[in-house]
This record gives C-alpha cells, structure tokens and sequence, in this order.
C-alpha cells in the first residue's frame, strides 16, 4: 500500500482556533473540532479563504459510539487536492446548524443523518425522513434496540397543493426505468415536468448498523452487496480504510491484481450501464449486446475470484489467491473482443440520429453545479470537472500506471455517454499494463487472524464505476467497527435530478436518469 | 415440446388423420407452463442475475420464458433480491394485482429467508411472509442456469396441477 499522500494543512487554518474550535492533525489531514455555535464560522472560512476552497463535501455522516455524539463530516478541494475533517459534538439535545447554505450537496446527507441518528438541522430547508418509511419510530443507529413496527399498509407521500393545469404521477417503485426500486413522485404541467421528488429506502437493507455488530473481515462480503454491479470496486474504499486503521502494508503483487480486476469490474459495471441505457431509450439490440460482452468480462472474474457478482475477493492485507494460470492471455483476448465491439456501438450510438435527438442538450449539469452538489465520478467528469480519485489523491499503484481521465465538456446525456466509453477503453489500457508489470512475490500480508485495531478513525477512498466512493471507519479498540460509513456517490449523484429534470418532457427524464448510473443498494444501503 | 409430441398417448388413429382426445388438465397445464411470464421486476443484486438470465447468453426465450414489465401481463412472480419493510406492502399488492393462476419464484437468500440481512432492522425474514412461494432458489445471487433450473422446476410443479384440486392461493 502507498502511504496517504502528504497532509499538507491551509496555512489559513491556525487563525481559526479559538473558543469552540480546535485544530489536530491525522494522516489523512486536518480535524477541525468545532462547537455548533461557531460552525457557520468555520464553513465560510473553509469555503471562500484561498488557501482553502473547500468546494467539495466528499462526505457528512454522524457518529454515536464511541460517546459524543457527533456530526462528521469531510471536505475536498478541487484546487488544492486536500481533505479537510469537521467535527461537531453535539450535547444532549442533539441539533447541528446546517451547511446546505455553503454546499447544497448537503441536503440529503443532512436528511439521513436525522433519520438515522435524529439530529436536527435548524435552517434546512425540507427536513424530513430519506431512508426510513414516514411513520418509522426511533432512529435505528442511535445504540440500543431497534423496534421493528408491524408490517402495515404503506403511507403514501402526498404531493404539495397543485396548479390548476397541473398532475402528479408516480414512477415506482416498480417500474422498468428507475433500475431497481426507485421511486419518483413527478408533478406535470401538461407533459412538462415541474418537480420531481425522488422516494429513496426501498432497498435500505441496514448495512451499517449491520456492520457494528460484525467483525473487521466480516464486513467485506456486505460491501459487495452495496453497488452490486461492480462487484471488488466495493471491497476497495472498505479494506483500504482498515488496512489504514490498522496499519496493514499490502504486498506489491496484491496491489497489482487488484487494479487487474478493480478495472475489469468498472469495465464490466459500464457496460451493464450501457446496455440498461440503452433499454431505457428503446434500442433493445444494444441490451443484448452490452450483455453479450459483460459475460466475458464476468468469466474473467469468475475464475479469478469464483463468484460472477458478489466477488468478496479483496482481504484485509491482499488478496487470497494469486491469478489463475493463463489468466494474462485471457484477459487480452477478452480486451481485445470488447475494444472491437466499442467501434460497433460508437456507430450505433455516436452517429444515430434519433439517440442524439434524445441525448444532445439534454439534462445538462454545469461544472459549479456538479461540485457544489457533490457530483463525483462518470457525471462530474462529463460536465467538465477533471476529477478522478485514482489521479486527484491516488491510491494503491495508480501513480506507477500510463492513463487518461476521460474528459467531457458538454455536461449533457449524450457526453455522460462518451465518457463511459472512453473509461472502458482506458481502464482495458490499466488492465493491461497492469498484467504486464505484475511484480513477484506473496499477494498477502501477515494480518492477525482477528483484528483489533486502536481506538481511533480512518477514511479512504477510490474511483469506483460511479464516482467517489468513501468509507469512513471508526475503531473503539474491539474486534468489531463502532463505525461503518459508506459515502455511496450514486446518492449524490441522485440529488440532482430534481435539478436536471425540471422543464423536460417525462422521456427525457427517463433518458436523464439512465444516464446517472444508479445502483439502490448503495443509494439506500 | 410440443402437445402432440409429448402427448402420443392421447392421439388416437383415425381413418384419414388422428385426433387428440387428452384430459382437460394436461392440455391447460401443458400452456400454462410452456409459456410462464414473469415480472420484470428487480429488487437487489439478483435482479442483475434475472436480467443476465433474460440477455445473450443464457436467453431464457427458449423456454418459453419472456419478461413483462406490468403485473397485468404476468403470471409468475420473481421476487429477484431483498425485500425490505418500505418495500414488502408494494411486492404484496404487486401479487395482488397480477391475475390468477399465479406463482412465486424466491430467487437468492434474501427473498428465501432474509439472507445475510436477515437480523437488519428493515429487512423481511423471507417473501413468503407476505406471499406464498412456490419455487426457492438458493444463492447469492444465484447463477443464471440456477434461476432455469428453478424455473424448469416450477414447470414440473404445474405439470401436476389440475383444476379439481386449485392451489390453494389461486
């Protein structure tokens, strides 16, 4: 494992601390504990100081166990390609003022914290339930026993007052488009859309409360089950933030394979993307095809890791086994069958008048709106915002690989399009090089056989298929995480749909949808 | 596998052709599993599984076997991935709205008996909590040829059904 890159801190920062704000270091940067009477201080500082320009909330979460309880939350700056922590202990009435004034990204992260812990936000302006079901009792993360209530018929959202011309139909939670069990309460004015409001927590499976009650190792095989389509990229952001917890260095070869198959999974989850994409436009001949090569990809990742999906391969120091024999030679093959085929579907997408009618100008998502929302990944990129984690604060051995970040401008549905099929080729370009430099010498390191790091907390993060994908975890020094985060970047890059959706017609909102990339099981988790 | 084939011991020889004279029974059984219409409709992981299942390379057509994406049109329920408690009274009506005769396939751990989720706060221990199951495919996910090898036993199953004894939620 490549240490985390150097903690340089803002000279700025020091000039803060005073009464209710305290400054620390870690290795992953800067802690700022703050009282939340002196919080708005603080984010104007963090936000407009040039030495700081924070304008990235990378993640927002709340912590109960160890005592305080407390807001958490992350902030990155684009320009200084630094991390910056915040923390807010909060008393007995727990209330924290909210940030959705200096980064709107907040928004729904402040929602979950409420559901979830029951911390208010004053000056948030729609507080409400995200995950759990309007009528849920209790915040399930909070310690102590959760009381499940009866199965019961559901509560169903009611729509605000209406205009005179105006409607409200419901997509979901079953439908064809949303890509599992999303729902979408759409107000119409004739066929033009005037609000959408997305109904998250059908797919909310508790994975971290989950967690706490399972050992380190334990954990991995949950992980899988996040962003179910890009199976290892999951395992990744989990161990590198243990492996980091726990001080584990991870063996040069394990590092190797694990960049082999963390590509091929990004490369297989795009094209899934891809096929379901063009589904949802109505090209069926592409839905085929996209599965068509995806099975290749999967066989690959079959036989390295046994499972087609939920591969669980990573482990905490390495990677249980070294690649099959012959595996190099199959992977280029596979390489080169999907790199021939992209040409096929750039002539049946890039140059099909009726896919452009339906993609160009739609949707379109600027480069301050992608940052200020959080925006990460694929979608970022496509608005301009030159992004990538694996570039941006690499990990593993990134640094020592050739690539390109793939690059749009447009920020609409059809340069989402181009920046996934630029990916594949560049990740198929990693994956190669990858095979060819793959050093000798063990794929695991010595790991007790149960982990019992110290009392403290880590953070890491990747580049997954669909943006940044973080894992914070904190330790209380038993074999078992007090504290399991997952910063998903499907829910953020959920959050704008709203935005992106209002004054188009109800296809385009299926067009616009498709082209986030979604997974539920990590929007709800 | 067609009536006739199958069937040879209900084709009698007639001067100048044959007839089929077969029991009620076989000849709706033979229909009803010869063309199961599933849902198209994903939970979680499995769904991915179920869709791979439906493309390229597994091609459930050739059993007969076609997605649909509206309860109305179906009549097999897969109940592809975790059922969780904001979602379970949506799967319940999802069944209720799909016309008799009609079966459930639990596809994966999760929708068998909660899965690795089974102790979460907002998980249902298994679908046939809320519906009756007729088909539980273990795995998690399952492969694609497990999901056939469920649906080709729900075939069986139906094959032996006969309308002086309906099942009991029909």
């Amino acid at each position: 494992m490549t240490a985390p890159p150097a903690a340089i801190q803002p000279e700025s920062l020091p000039r803060l601390v005073g009464e209710g704000i305290a400054l620390a270091a870690s290795a992953q940067g800067p802690v700022l504990t703050v009282a939340p009477e002196r919080l708005h201080q603080v984010c104007a500082h963090l936000r407009e100081e040039p030495d700081c320009c924070f304008d990235f909330l990378a993640d927002f979460t709340a912590v109960s166990h160890p005592e305080p309880l407390r807001v958490v939350f992350r902030l990155w700056s684009t320009a200084h390609s630094r991390h910056v922590q915040v923390v807010v202990p909060l008393g007995s009435e727990p209330a924290c003022p909210s940030i959705t004034g200096y980064w709107p990204a907040a928004g729904w992260q402040e929602r979950e914290v409420y559901d979830l812990f029951g911390i208010r936000f004053p000056g948030h302006p729609d507080l409400r339930r995200i995950l759990l079901a309007p009528d849920w009792v209790g915040h399930p993360l909070l310690p102590g026993e959760v009381a499940a209530p009866e199965l019961g018929p559901p509560l169903e959202p009611t729509p605000g007052a209406l205009g005179p011309d105006q409607t409200v139909i419901n997509v979901g939670p079953q439908h064809p488009s949303t890509h599992g069990v999303l729902r979408l309460v759409v107000t119409l004015s004739g066929e033009e859309i005037v609000e959408v409001d997305p109904v998250l927590g059908y797919l909310h499976r508790g994975i971290e409360k989950l967690a706490e009650s399972r050992t380190y190792a334990q954990v991995i095989p949950y992980t899988d089950r996040l962003d179910y389509v890009s199976g290892v990229l999951n395992n990744w952001p989990y161990v590198l933030a243990a492996e980091r917890l726990a001080g584990i260095a991870v063996p040069p070869r394990a590092e190797f394979i694990r960049v082999v198959l963390g590509e091929l999974c990004r490369v297989a989850s795009h094209l899934l993307w891809l096929a379901c994409f063009a589904n949802d436009l109505g090209a069926t001949s592409v839905f085929l095809y996209g599965f068509r090569e995806r099975e290749l990809i999967l066989d690959l990742l079959e036989e390295a890791t046994g499972a087609r999906l939920t591969n669980s391969f990573f482990r905490l120091g390495g990677v249980p086994y070294d690649l099959p024999e012959g595996f190099a030679d199959r992977a280029r093959g596979a390489a080169r069958v999907v790199r021939a085929r992209l040409q096929e579907y750039d002539s049946l997408f890039t140059r099909n008048r009726i896919f452009l009618a339906r993609a160009q100008g739609v949707g379109v998502l600027t480069a301050e709106q992608a940052l200020a929302w959080g925006v990460s990944g694929p979608m970022a990129r496509a608005s301009g915002v030159a992004q990538d984690v694996r570039r941006s604060d690499p990990y593993s051995v990134y640094p020592e690989l050739e690539f390109e970040v793939a690059l749009e401008k447009g920020g609409d549905v059809l340069a989402r399009l181009l920046v996934r099929m630029e990916e594949i080729r560049q990740s198929l370009r990693i994956m190669d090089q990858a095979l060819a430099s793959l050093p000798p010498g063990p794929v695991m390191a010595k790991v007790p056989r149960q982990l019992k790091p110290e009392p403290g907390d880590a953070y890491a993060h990747i580049e997954s298929a669909r943006g940044d994908y973080g894992v914070y975890l904190v330790s209380d020094g038993s074999p078992h995480p007090a504290r399991v985060r997952f910063r998903s970047p499907s829910f953020a890059n959920l959050q704008v749909l709203p935005l992106l959706a209002r004054e188009w017609k109800v296809a385009d909102l299926i067009a616009i949808l498709g082209a986030i990339d979604i997974i539920l099981g990590e929007v709800d988790r | 596998m067609g009536v006739a084939t199958r069937a040879a011991q209900f084709v009698l020889k007639m001067p100048g052709g044959a007839i089929l004279l077969a029991p009620v029974d076989y000849v709706l059984n033979w229909a009803r599993e010869s063309s199961l219409w599933p849902m198209g409709f994903g939970l979680a992981c499995c769904a991915i599984e179920m869709m791979a299942t439906a493309a390229s390379r597994y091609d459930l057509d050739r059993f007969g076997v076609f997605l649909r994406p509206s309860p109305r049109q179906s009549d097999v329920m897969i109940v592809a991935g975790t059922v969780t408690r904001k979602m379970a009274p949506y799967v319940r009506r999802l069944y209720d709205q799909m016309p008799a005769p009609k079966y459930v396939v639990a596809l994966g751990g999760c929708a068998a008996g909660g899965g690795p989720f089974a102790d979460s706060y907002h998980v249902v221990q298994g679908v046939d909590q809320i519906i009756p199951v007729d088909v539980y495919i273990p795995g998690c996910p399952p492969r694609p040829e497990n999901l056939i090898n469920g649906l080709l036993a729900l075939q069986r199953k139906i094959h032996g059904e006969s309308i002086a004894r309906p099942p009991e939620h029909a």
